[in-house]
């Protein structure tokens, strides 16, 4: 194309104009440590990225385009581009702060313990490791303040310590180790997902090995 | 001869810089010829700078040659006290001008505000070249140079609106082209590369750091993305309008 680039100005010139297909991603990532899992509250984050599906020729864009969403023609959201791959164009991935996840304790049902000695620093000491595998309950309460109503996965992926056991509605998609629930919350509605899990808890103490503790008479 | 060969085509890097590509048709007389290139910045890079000779007929080609080019760059120090002259005289002409409020003041203005924005890279650089000739004719010379300067520019803008299902939406593309350099380029082929010019003192502002330019093409050559230091800041969080009224 042709133009006149002046001299400490800036020039906006049209580039192309297409329909695409809009579509938007929402997923919230689940994951616990031992120590997370039995805690008493916790709050997730929704990460919302748009991916347009341009028709027409492919684009390359360079990342971190400004790209402006307009609703009934006001602006209704300023983002950046992430990237482009072919006639795809995505978003970067930002925090939605319209939706409200809280995740909370159920119940604990301890496992026995199973004791295992292992050795300590000083040699009249040594540690006892304590092993139980509790299986734990948690409420995920995800709350939509849009007045739209969304449809959102759920990621929760498993670890060494905390495993999936069960849960309510069931997973949508199991790839190990992700567990994918795929959810539709009305507007100013929530949804509610139960977790059923087993974490591994090892709890250490050292102590004086019994032939040295001094018995008094 | 002094020529300004007029720009036909630029190739500007969303990262700053691009390739400027200019062309002139010259008279050529028996024997040698020198042409001096007026309107090169001193962002121009010394290494990549090239001479292509386009003969008008297939004779010329034995007849018509490059024997070669000069090009230097000005001395950066001197460079730097004459833009500081110009700075000081523009903020005196500010300072002392009496009529600054009719129709002189656009002009004082555009003066004044062209000396401030004014660095080594709005310096002219010297790109000479000779031919030599056996017969008097007629030559187009193609000059092709990089530009080291991140004050040129592009990116994209895109407004997405999104129609009423929510599920489809028509995208508008823009490519803003930000040309904060001394330099206009008028009715010229404007193409758009997405490159990165290695962040170095070279490219960079340079009145702070002192350093004069150095060659680019070397530097593109080197591994590019290992100088750039993208660091991911903390994720964005959503901002949605909300229409009151």
């Amino acid at each position: 194309m042709k133009a006149t680039v002046p001299t400490r100005k800036k020039i906006k010139l049209k580039w192309f104009k297409s329909k695409c297909k809009f579509n938007i991603d929402r997923k919230i990532e689940v994951q616990y440590t031992a120590n997370s899992v039995s805690s008493n509250k916790l709050t997730w984050e929704a990460v919302i990225k748009y991916i347009l599906v341009k028709e027409g020729e492919n684009v390359d864009l360079p990342t971190n385009s400004p790209m402006t969403l307009y609703k009934n023609n006001l602006p209704f959201l300023f983002l950046n581009t992430a990237e482009s791959i072919g006639n795809k164009i995505i978003s970067e991935e930002l925090i939605d702060d319209d939706i409200i996840i809280n995740d909370d304790i159920v119940q604990i049902e301890e496992g026995e313990p199973k004791i295992t000695f292992e050795d300590a620093i000083q040699p009249k000491e040594h540690i006892e490791v304590r092993t139980s595998f509790d299986l734990i309950s948690r409420k995920i309460n995800i709350e939509n303040k849009l007045n739209y109503p969304i449809e959102l996965v759920l990621d929760f992926k498993q670890t060494k310590e905390v495993t999936f056991v069960g849960s309510e509605p069931e997973p949508s998609e199991i790839e190990e180790p992700n567990y994918k629930f795929k959810l539709s919350i009305p507007p100013e509605g929530t949804s509610k997902t139960s977790l059923e899990l087993k974490a591994k808890i090892v709890k250490r103490v050292t102590k004086i090995k019994p032939e040295f503790i001094k018995k008094f008479k | 001869m002094l020529i300004d060969p007029k720009v036909k085509s630029i190739v500007i890097f969303n990262g700053g810089g691009g390739i400027v590509e200019r062309e002139m048709k010259l008279p050529v007389q028996q024997g040698i010829n020198e042409f001096q290139i007026q309107n090169v910045p001193a962002s121009f890079d010394p290494n990549s700078a090239d001479i292509k000779l386009e003969h008008l007929t297939p004779e010329d080609k034995e007849s018509i040659t490059l024997q070669q080019t000069v090009i230097s760059l000005p001395d950066y120090k001197n460079a730097e006290q004459l833009i500081g002259r110009e700075k000081s005289a523009a903020n005196s002409i500010i300072s002392y001008a009496i009529d600054f409020t009719r129709e002189l003041r656009e002009n004082v203005l555009n003066i004044c505000e062209a000396s401030s924005y004014r660095m080594y890279f709005d310096m002219k650089g010297t790109f000479n070249f000779i031919i030599n000739s056996t017969k008097d004719g007629e030559i187009i010379v193609k000059i092709i140079y990089f530009l080291s300067d991140v004050r040129i520019r592009w990116n994209t803008t895109l407004q997405v609106n999104i129609n009423e299902d929510g599920k489809t939406a028509e995208i508008e593309g823009f490519i803003v082209v930000d040309n904060q350099t001394g330099f206009t380029y008028e009715n010229v082929e404007l193409g758009f590369a997405i490159f990165e010019l290695p962040q170095t003192p070279s490219n960079i502002v340079d009145y702070q750091t002192n350093v004069p330019p150095v060659g680019l093409r070397q530097e593109m050559l080197g591994e590019l993305n290992s100088l750039k230091n993208i660091q991911k800041g903390p994720m964005k969080r959503t901002q949605r309008f909300k229409q009151l009224l």
